[in-house]
C-alpha cells in the first residue's frame, strides 16, 4: 500500500515529539479525495435509502461520500445504472457491516437528462483516483436512452440523438421500429475535489458522426416550433432529474417549501400572461435544497458559466428583447438560473443549460452543476453555496425556547425570510441552538415546531453577525386511552378534528389553514361542500395517532377546541369527544370501542401498502404496522416499490401478534408498463433490495414469471395482482390500450402521428410488433386507495346544471343519467376497473377482484380493504397457503365499510353453484357499523344489472333474498353503496395531483393539448369516500356441462354515451375475445385514437399530458 | 470500545522470578491476609493460571469460604492534535474520561472459585463519535472455576474472556501502555476513522484449561520447557447478551509453549458464526482467526510481539467478498529505577489486508483503510504499587486516502486495590 508522502518526515517528528508531552503540532495532513470501485459492503455509505452494492463506485473525501451505480439497469426508481444513488456526509464511525454502511443516506437517484432523454451507460470507470492530490473523478459513458419509452420519438426528434430510421421521418412514428445508430455520445463525470462538501456534476453530449448534428432535428424542429407558435427556434435544455425521495422536503430559496404550489401558480401565471413557447413554464431558481430532520440534506445549484448559456436566461422575447420569465413572472434571471419545470413526489426535474443549435463532428456540449451535501437543514447547504459564489457572509446563530416554559426546543425549524420570501432554514440542536451564515441584510424568522408556528420576528445581520433569541409557541397535549368492551387495551386510531371559521368557507384550505411555504404539514378537509352556517361542513383533520398494545397514545395539538374521534376500522363503533385545551395544558380522553360486525371466518386484509423502503414514502415501518393494527386490519402485505419488506419482526416487537399478521410482498414498479404486486414472497436478506428484481424492458409475462420465481410457496402458489389498472401512466390496462368496451388490445397503426408519444420497446411489443399484453395474473385491484374515479366507468350525472362542459360535448351528451361517457367515436372516456373486470369475467377469466389502500402515509391504510374467507378469526391462525387457497377460491370481498356477504343456494362468494333450475335464490347479507350507512344495492349478472334494491339497516343488518333467473351459465356480483362521508376515519385525498395540465395549457392549450373534452364532467381526483362494497362472483353453472363464459357484453359508443348493441347484432360479437382480427383492429384503432382537437391537431389518448404527468402519477394521488 | 481485561487468567509469567514466586503463593487460598507485594510490573502470562491482584483484601464470608475484594480505577486524559480541525469528530472531545471503575470479588472454597467482576465506567455513548450518552455499570466477568484435577484440567463456566491473543490476555491494570495495541483494540470514537479490533469480547460458555505444565528436571521449579492450553466453547456473541445469536457455538483455543519465565510462544485460534442485525435483516458471518505471539524478557527488559489474522465470509451475501484482516505490533519496555517504565510500540493494522471476490464483476481490492501507530510511553509507579501514571504519545498514520490529523496524547491515572 502507498504510504503518506510525509511518512519519513513523520517518523523524524517522532523524535521531536519525544515523549509526547505538550506537543500540539506533530502532524500536518493535507486532505485528499479518492475514487475507487467498491470491493466490500463495509465501504458502502448506508442509510435508509441506500442502494449501493459491491462493484459500484465510491467517491469520498474527508467531508462527503457518494456512490455511483455501475452500468446496467437502475437499482432504484430510474431505469439505467450510472446514476448517483447514495450520498452522505463523511461520518467517521465504525465501518459498515455485510448489510451495508452505517450512514444516513436519504437520497434516491440523480441522472442527467438531455431534454428528457437519459444516459444509457456502456461503462463506468474511475478517471482519477485522487492520488495526485486533485479531484477524484468517476465517469459514466454511453448513449442516449429513453427514461420513458413513451417519449422515445419525441426525444429523438428533439435531441436528434439517433440516425433516422427506415422510412425517414415517417418511420419515427412507428414505436415498434428497431433502434438506429446513435448520433450522440453521452458522458457524465462526477468530480469530487479534496475537502469539498459538493460533487461537481459534469454532463455532456458529443457528436460522434461525421456530419453536423442539428438540435432539434431540422426536419421536425421547425414544424414543432410552428405548431406551438414559437417566435424563436426551440432549443434543447439539458439538466438533471433527481429523485430525492419522500423523506426529503424540497426547499427553493425564495419560494420555501411550497414548491409544488408555487409550480402550480407558475403554470397559471404562464397561461394567463402567455409565457410563450419555446420557454417552458416552471420555477426560476438559483438552485434547490432538500431538508430532513435526520441530519442529511442535499442541494443542487449552478454557478454562472460563460461557456454555457442558461436555458432560462436564453428565453428572450424577440419582440421586446426582454427575458420571457422576467416578463411573465417578474423575476430576475441570472446566468446561473435553473428552471424547475415539474416536481412531484420523488421526482424533480431541473433544466440548466441550453444546447447549441448545431454540433459539428467531434464537438461536444456540456453543463456543470453542483450537488451539495448538508447537515439536514438548508443553512448548511447554503453555506457551501455562499462559498462557491464567493459571497461575503456573517454568522447567524440563535436559540429557540418554549414561550411558556423557557425550555430549549430541539428539532425546531427556523425559517428565515427576506421580505416575504423564505430564503434559508435551520434546525435547532438538542440544546435548542442553531448556527449558520447569511449575507448581511434585513430578515425575519418564524419558528415551526409541529404543530405550532410562530409569528415573524424581524432582525438584521450586520458586521459581526447576529444571535437571535426566539420563542416557540407552546402546544397543548392530548392523551387518549382506548379499551374494548371487556376493558382490555385496544389498538385504535385517534383523529383530532377542527373546524375553520365561516369566513373561510369555500376557500381552498391551503390559503388559510396552513402555510406550506414554511413547511407546515397538510391538513385534510372533509370535502363536504362548505356551508358557512353549518360547522359540520367546515371540518379538517388536525392530526392523528394510534394506540398500540397498551391502548394509549399522546398527541401534541394546538391549543383550542377539538373533536376527538376514536375508531378501529369498519367493524367497530367510533367514539367522539369534544375537548378544549389550553397552551401547555393536557387533555385526556378515554374511549371504549365495540366490535359490531360479525365477520366470522373472514380476515381483513390490505394487499397493497407502502412504508419508507419505498422511495415515495417516509413512513417508518413501526408506524405502518401500528396503523394497520389500529385500523382493524388482520393480514398486512408489504408491497414497497421494487423493494421487499417483512413486517413480521415489527409486529412482534410491537406485541401485536394477537391483532394482526403479515406476509411478504412486493410492488414491482415499472415506470410506464404497469405496477404488479406479488405475494407471498421470500425475503432474501442478502440482497440489497431483499429480492426485488430488474424489470426494465421485460414483457408482462416475464415480469409475472419473475414474481412467481420469488414465491415463498413456489411459483404456482404465488399471487400476482395488477394494481390500479386504469391509472393514466402507471396503469397496466391503460398503457397497453386495453379497450374498456371490448376487453381487447388496441393495436397500433404502423405510422401514425399519434405515435409521436406512445409506449415502445420490448416491454410493449414483440419483435414481430405484437402486443405483449398478458392476462396471466391472478388478481386485479377494483378499488385502489382514494382513487374513487377509477372504480367504475364515468357516467352522466343526475344533474349537469352549473357544470362547465364544452359545447360539442354537451351537444352529444347522453340524456340518461348513469350512461357511461364515451369519447367521440372512440371508447369509454374514463374507464373503471370494475367494468374491466366484468368484461374479463365475461370472457371466462376468473380473476380475483381486490380492494387495497395503496397507502403511503399513515392515515389511510385499510381503506378500502379485502376480506378473505379463510375460515379462521384469529390472526395467529392465518396460514399463508390458506391465503393463496382463498384467492384460488375467489372467496373475497372488497369494501371500505359495509360487510356484504352473498350466497346462492347457500353457497358463498367464489363458489360455482351447479343447478338445473331456471332460477336461483341469491341471498344478500349486509352489515354496517352505526357510524356508517348502506343505502343501495345492485346485483350484476354477466355484466348486466339484474336487480337494484334499497338497503334498510335494522339492528345493524340487512338481509334479503332474491329469486334470479339463470337462463344460462351466469356469474353474480353484489354491490352496496352508502352516503356517509368516511371523514375523518378515512380522510379523502385532498392533495390534488400536480396540475401538469395547467403547464401544458400554458404552452399548447390553444392547440388542444392538456384540455379536457368533458370540462367539469371529468372525474376529479378529489372525491370523498362514501361506503362501497363489492363481492367477488358466485358462478352458477346451469346444467351438467362446464361453465361457459357469456362473452363481453356487446356495447358501443354512440355520441358521447355508450349503448348496448342490439341483440341481433351481438350474436357474433359475443364470441369476441383475445386475440382478434388484426386488420380490423388497426382500422378501429385509427378511428378511436385520432380525436380531432378544436384546431384540427390530432389529439390522441397518450398525448403530451402523459409525458409529464408520470412524475406526478407515481403517487397517483397519495 | 474494547473492554479492558481483568486479571482472570493472568500470572506473572514474565516478571522476575521472585515476583512470580510471590504471585504463585497468592494463588493459594489462605485465611490470613497476604502482605502487599513489592512494586513490580506484571506482564502477560500463560493461559489458565489463576491470578488475582497482588494484594487481595480479606473480606468476611461464609464459614469455610474466603472472599477477596480487589479492583482498580482508571482515569484518562486524552487530547487529539487536530490542528486544522478538518473533521467534525476527530479530536472534538479532548479531556478527561472515566475509563474503568472495576470491582472484583473472588470467593473460594476448596477447589472451587467463584469470580464476579463489575465495571462502573462502561462507555455508553449514543454514537461512537459523540459526547452524548453516559457511562454505565456492567457485568464483566462472572464464572465458576473448578480445579479438582489440579493444574492440568480446570473447568470454567460462565462469562469470561476466552484466552486467545497475548494483548488482551494482559490485565488492564497491568498494561504497559494506557491502551492496547491497535490491532487488538481498533480505533475508538473521536480518535479517527473508527475500526473494530481483532480481539475477542467476553462470552458466555465453558472452558477447559491448564496452568503451565513444566517438563523435565526443573518442572517443580517451573523452569525449562513447559506448556499451557485453553479450549473454550462459547456463544460467540458479545458479552451481556442473554442468549446465543444463532444455533452454533464459537470455539477458541490457545496453546503456549514456554521456556521458564524467559520466553513464551503462543498461538490462538478462533472460529465462529456470527449472526448480526435486527430481524428481518440478520446476516451470518463465518469467521476464523489466528493469533501468534512471542514474549521474552531478561534483565528488566521486555519484548512482546503479536500477529493477528482474521477471515470473514458472509453466508447470505454473494456479492460480499471474503475479507481478511491482519494486524501486528511489537513493543519493548524496560523496568527502570524509581518505578519508571519507558516503552515503545510499533503497531500496524489493516482491516482489509486481503479481499477475495467471486464473480466476473467482483472487485478484489481495498487499500485505503490501513493504519500505523507509533507509541512512545513512560509509566511511573509510586511506592506502594497502588498509584500509577502513564504518558503515551501516539503518532497515528492513516493511509493517504483517509489521512487525518489525529496524533494523540494519553495520560492515564490508575489506582488499584
Amino acid at each position: 500500500m502507498r504510504r503518506a508522502k510525509a511518512t519519513g518526515r513523520r517518523r523524524a517528528l517522532v523524535a521531536l515529539c519525544g515523549l509526547g508531552l505538550a506537543v500540539s503540532a506533530c502532524e500536518n495532513v493535507e486532505t485528499r479525495a479518492t475514487g475507487r470501485q467498491i470491493a466490500s459492503r463495509t465501504e458502502l455509505v448506508g442509510g435508509p435509502s441506500a442502494l449501493g452494492e459491491v462493484g459500484d463506485f465510491l467517491l469520498e473525501n474527508d467531508k462527503v461520500r457518494i456512490v455511483i451505480q455501475g452500468p446496467g439497469f437502475s437499482r432504484g426508481f430510474g431505469v439505467y445504472g450510472g446514476s448517483l444513488i447514495d450520498a452522505d456526509l463523511q461520518r467517521p464511525m465504525e465501518p459498515g457491516t455485510p448489510a451495508g454502511g452505517r450512514g444516513k443516506d436519504l437520497f434516491g437517484e440523480l441522472f442527467p437528462v438531455f431534454f428528457i432523454q437519459a444516459l444509457v451507460p456502456d461503462a463506468v470507470k474511475v478517471l482519477s483516483d485522487g492520488s495526485d492530490g486533485g479531484s477524484a473523478r468517476v465517469s459514466v459513458t454511453g448513449t442516449g436512452g429513453d427514461f420513458l419509452t413513451l417519449t422515445r420519438t419525441l426525444n429523438q426528434v428533439v435531441t436528434n440523438s439517433n440516425a433516422q430510421p427506415d422510412g425517414g421521418i415517417l418511420g419515427l412514428l412507428d414505436p415498434r421500429r428497431p433502434e438506429t445508430e446513435p448520433n450522440l455520445a453521452y458522458e457524465m463525470v462526477y468530480e469530487l475535489p479534496p475537502g469539498a462538501r459538493y460533487v461537481k456534476l459534469n454532463a455532456s453530449v458529443k457528436n460522434i458522426t461525421e456530419t453536423a448534428i442539428e438540435m432539434p432535428s431540422p426536419t421536425v424542429g421547425p414544424l414543432l416550433s410552428t405548431l406551438l407558435g414559437a417566435t424563436t427556434p426551440f432549443q434543447v435544455p439539458m439538466g438533471f432529474i433527481s429523485l430525492f425521495g419522500a423523506g426529503n422536503s424540497v426547499f427553493v430559496p425564495g419560494t420555501g417549501y411550497g414548491v409544488r404550489w408555487a409550480l402550480d401558480d407558475s403554470y397559471a401565471v404562464a397561461a394567463e400572461k402567455g409565457l410563450g413557447f419555446p420557454a417552458l413554464p416552471g420555477l426560476i431558481t438559483p438552485g434547490l435544497v432538500t431538508t430532513s430532520s435526520t441530519g442529511i440534506s442535499y442541494g443542487l445549484f449552478a454557478l454562472p458559466d460563460p461557456k454555457v448559456p442558461s436555458f432560462a436566461k436564453a428565453q428572450v422575447n424577440a419582440e421586446t428583447g426582454a427575458n420571457r420569465y422576467t416578463e411573465t413572472y417578474g423575476v430576475e434571471v441570472g446566468d446561473d438560473a435553473m428552471l424547475i419545470p415539474f416536481l412531484a413526489s420523488a421526482f424533480t426535474a431541473v433544466f440548466y443549460g441550453q444546447a447549441p443549435a448545431k454540433l459539428e463532428p467531434d464537438e461536444s456540449f456540456g453543463i456543470t452543476n453542483y450537488f451539495i451535501i448538508g447537515d439536514g437543514d438548508v443553512a448548511s447547504v447554503m453555506n457551501t453555496v455562499y462559498e462557491l459564489r464567493g459571497l461575503a457572509t456573517e454568522e447567524l446563530a440563535g436559540e429557540v425556547r418554549d414561550a411558556l416554559t423557557a425550555a430549549p426546543v430541539a428539532g425546531a425549524s427556523v425559517v428565515v425570510y427576506s421580505g416575504d420570501a423564505p430564503v434559508n432554514q435551520f434546525y435547532t440542536d438538542a440544546s435548542g441552538r442553531f448556527r449558520g451564515r447569511m449575507p448581511k441584510g434585513s430578515y425575519s424568522a418564524r419558528i415551526l415546531e409541529h404543530p405550532m408556528l410562530s409569528e415573524k420576528v424581524p432582525f438584521d445581520v450586520g458586521s459581526g453577525g447576529q444571535f437571535l433569541r426566539l420563542d416557540a409557541p407552546t402546544a397543548a397535549h392530548l392523551a387518549v386511552t382506548v379499551v374494548d368492551e371487556d376493558g382490555r387495551p385496544l389498538p385504535a386510531k385517534v383523529s383530532v378534528v377542527g373546524r375553520y371559521g365561516k369566513k373561510n368557507a369555500g376557500k381552498e384550505a391551503r390559503r388559510f389553514l396552513f402555510d406550506t411555504r414554511v413547511g407546515e404539514h397538510w391538513r385534510h378537509v372533509d370535502l363536504t361542500p362548505d356551508d358557512p352556517n353549518d360547522p359540520e361542513t367546515l371540518r379538517y383533520l388536525e392530526t392523528h395517532g394510534f394506540t398500540g398494545i397498551e391502548g394509549r397514545v399522546s398527541l401534541t395539538i394546538p391549543p383550542g377546541d377539538w373533536e376527538v374521534w376514536v375508531s378501529r376500522g369498519p367493524e367497530y363503533t367510533v367514539e367522539r369527544r369534544r375537548i378544549t385545551v389550553g397552551a401547555g395544558k393536557p387533555a385526556q380522553v378515554a374511549a371504549q370501542l365495540r366490535q359490531v360486525l360479525d365477520t366470522k371466518g373472514w380476515i381483513a386484509c390490505d394487499f397493497h401498502v407502502h412504508a419508507d423502503p419505498s422511495l415515495d414514502s417516509s413512513l417508518p415501518l413501526d408506524e405502518r404496522v401500528l396503523g394497520a393494527a389500529a385500523g382493524g386490519l388482520e393480514l398486512l402485505t408489504s408491497t414497497d416499490h421494487n423493494f421487499i419488506t417483512d413486517y413480521a419482526p415489527y409486529i412482534e416487537r410491537l406485541g401485536l401478534q394477537d391483532f394482526m399478521t403479515s406476509q411478504v410482498g412486493l410492488e414491482l414498479t415499472t415506470l410506464e408498463a404497469g405496477h404488479f404486486n406479488g405475494f407471498p414472497l421470500r425475503y432474501e436478506v442478502g440482497k440489497i433490495t431483499k429480492g426485488a428484481f430488474e424489470w426494465s424492458q421485460q414483457t408482462p409475462d416475464e415480469l409475472f414469471a419473475g414474481i412467481r420465481e420469488h414465491g415463498l410457496l413456489g411459483p404456482e402458489n404465488t399471487i400476482v395482482q395488477v394494481n390500479h389498472p386504469r391509472d393514466s401512466l402507471l396503469g397496466y390496462f391503460e398503457q397497453h390500450n386495453f379497450n374498456a368496451l371490448t376487453a381487447e388490445i388496441d393495436t397500433l397503426m404502423p405510422v401514425d402521428f399519434g405515435n409521436l408519444v406512445a409506449p415502445s420497446g420490448s416491454a410493449f411489443y414483440t419483435p414481430e410488433g405484437e402486443s405483449t399484453f398478458s392476462l396471466e395474473f391472478d388478481a386485479m385491484e377494483l378499488f385502489n386507495g382514494g382513487v374513487v374515479a377509477q372504480v367504475r366507468n364515468a357516467t352522466r350525472p343526475e344533474s349537469i346544471e352549473g357544470l362547465d362542459i364544452p359545447e360539442d360535448t354537451l351537444a352529444n351528451l347522453p340524456e340518461t343519467p348513469g350512461t357511461v361517457l364515451c369519447e367521440e367515436d372512440g371508447e369509454v372516456a374514463y374507464p373503471g376497473a370494475v367494468d374491466d373486470w366484468f368484461n374479463l369475467l365475461n370472457l371466462g377469466r376468473r380473476i380475483v377482484g381486490t380492494g387495497n389502500s395503496d397507502s403511503h402515509d399513515s392515515e389511510d391504510i385499510g381503506v378500502p380493504r379485502t376480506y378473505l374467507n379463510l375460515g379462521v378469526d384469529a390472526p395467529r391462525d392465518v396460514k399463508l397457503p390458506d391465503v393463496v387457497k382463498a384467492f384460488r377460491n375467489h372467496a373475497a370481498l372488497v369494501t371500505n365499510g359495509p360487510f356484504v356477504l352473498a350466497t346462492v343456494e347457500g353457497q358463498s362468494i367464489g363458489a360455482e353453484v351447479k343447478t338445473t333450475k331456471s332460477s336461483v335464490k341469491l341471498k344478500v347479507d349486509v352489515q354496517v357499523a352505526p357510524w356508517l350507512d348502506a343505502k343501495r344495492g345492485r346485483i350484476t349478472a354477466n355484466g348486466f344489472v339484474v336487480e337494484t334494491f334499497d338497503v334498510t339497516i335494522a339492528d345493524g343488518r340487512f338481509v334479503k333474498e332474491f329469486d334470479l333467473a339463470v337462463p344460462k351459465d351466469t356469474w353474480f356480483v353484489v354491490e352496496v353503496e352508502g352516503d356517509t362521508n368516511l371523514f375523518p376515519v378515512a380522510p379523502p385525498i385532498t392533495i390534488p395531483p400536480s396540475q401538469i395540465d395547467d403547464a401544458l395549457v400554458s404552452i399548447g392549450g390553444p392547440l388542444g393539448f392538456g384540455s379536457s373534452e368533458y370540462g367539469d364532467l371529468e372525474p376529479g381526483p378529489l372525491q370523498r369516500w362514501t361506503p362501497y362494497a363489492i363481492t367477488n362472483p358466485i358462478w352458477v353453472n346451469v346444467g351438467e356441462a362446464e361453465w361457459v363464459a357469456p362473452g363481453v357484453r356487446p356495447r358501443r359508443c354512440k355520441g358521447r354515451g355508450v349503448e348496448d348493441v342490439p341483440a341481433t347484432q351481438s350474436a357474433t360479437v359475443e364470441k369476441r375475445g383475445l386475440p382478434r382480427d388484426e386488420a380490423a383492429e388497426k382500422r378501429r384503432w385509427a378511428k378511436q385514437n385520432l380525436v380531432p382537437s378544436r384546431l384540427g391537431f390530432p389529439r390522441v389518448r397518450h398525448d403530451l399530458t402523459d409525458v409529464r404527468v408520470i412524475f406526478d402519477q407515481f403517487r397517483h394521488g397519495h | 470500545m474494547k473492554k479492558p481485561l481483568t486479571a482472570v487468567f493472568v500470572v506473572a509469567a514474565l516478571v522476575p522470578a521472585g515476583a512470580l514466586a510471590q504471585a504463585a503463593e497468592v494463588a493459594v487460598p489462605s485465611e490470613a491476609p497476604v502482605p502487599p507485594a513489592p512494586p513490580t510490573l506484571v506482564a502477560p502470562a500463560p493461559v489458565g493460571a489463576i491470578m488475582v491482584h497482588d494484594a487481595p483484601l480479606p473480606v468476611t464470608g461464609r464459614p469455610g469460604m474466603q472472599l477477596e475484594l480487589h479492583g482498580y480505577v482508571r482515569t484518562l486524559f486524552s487530547t487529539v492534535f487536530n490542528d486544522n480541525a478538518e473533521s467534525d469528530f476527530v479530536g472534538q472531545y479532548d479531556g478527561f474520561q472515566m475509563v474503568d471503575a472495576r470491582i472484583k470479588v473472588d470467593a473460594r472454597k476448596g477447589d472451587t472459585r467463584v469470580h464476579v467482576a463489575l465495571d462502573g465506567a462502561v462507555d455508553r455513548r449514543r454514537d461512537s463519535n459523540s459526547a452524548e450518552g453516559e457511562i454505565d455499570a456492567r457485568l464483566t466477568d462472572a464464572f465458576v472455576e473448578q480445579t479438582t484435577l489440579g493444574k492440568y484440567i480446570k473447568l470454567t463456566a460462565g462469562q469470561f474472556e476466552a484466552p486467545y491473543d497475548a494483548e488482551e490476555a494482559t490485565s488492564t491494570e497491568d498494561m504497559v501502555f494506557a491502551e492496547a495495541a491497535i490491532e487488538s483494540r481498533g480505533v475508538k470514537g473521536v480518535e479517527g476513522y473508527n475500526l473494530q479490533g481483532l480481539s475477542l469480547d467476553r462470552q458466555v460458555g465453558l472452558m477447559l484449561s491448564s496452568d503451565p505444565i513444566y517438563f523435565g528436571d526443573g518442572a517443580d521449579r517451573e523452569e525449562g520447557f513447559g506448556l499451557a492450553y485453553a479450549l473454550s466453547a462459547t456463544n460467540g456473541n458479545a458479552a451481556g447478551r442473554p442468549q446465543n445469536d444463532n444455533e452454533k457455538l464459537a470455539y477458541t483455543a490457545r496453546l503456549e509453549l514456554m521456556y521458564g519465565p524467559w520466553i513464551t510462544v503462543g498461538v490462538g485460534y478462533h472460529m465462529n458464526e456470527l449472526t448480526d442485525g435486527a430481524p428481518p435483516d440478520r446476516l451470518t458471518t463465518e469467521r476464523s482467526a489466528m493469533a501468534f505471539d512471542l514474549r521474552a524478557q531478561g534483565f528488566g527488559a521486555h519484548l512482546l510481539g503479536q500477529l493477528m489474522m482474521q477471515t470473514d465470509k458472509v453466508k447470505e451475501v454473494s456479492a460480499e467478498p471474503e475479507v481478511k484482516a491482519q494486524g501486528y505490533h511489537v513493543q519493548v519496555w524496560y523496568e527502570a529505577p524509581f518505578g519508571l517504565t519507558p516503552a515503545y510500540r510499533f503497531a500496524h493494522y489493516d482491516p482489509t489486508s486481503d479481499v477475495k471476490a467471486d464473480g466476473p464483476s467482483a472487485v478484489d481490492r481495498i487499500d485505503t483503510d490501513d493504519i500505523t501507530v507509533h507509541t512512545l510511553g513512560l509509566g511511573a509507579c509510586l511506592p506502594g504499587d497502588v498509584f500509577k501514571v502513564k504518558f503515551d504519545y501516539n503518532l497515528v498514520q492513516e493511509n493517504d486516502a483517509r489521512a487525518v490529523d489525529n496524533d494523540r496524547l494519553d495520560v492515564l491515572f490508575q489506582g488499584a486495590f
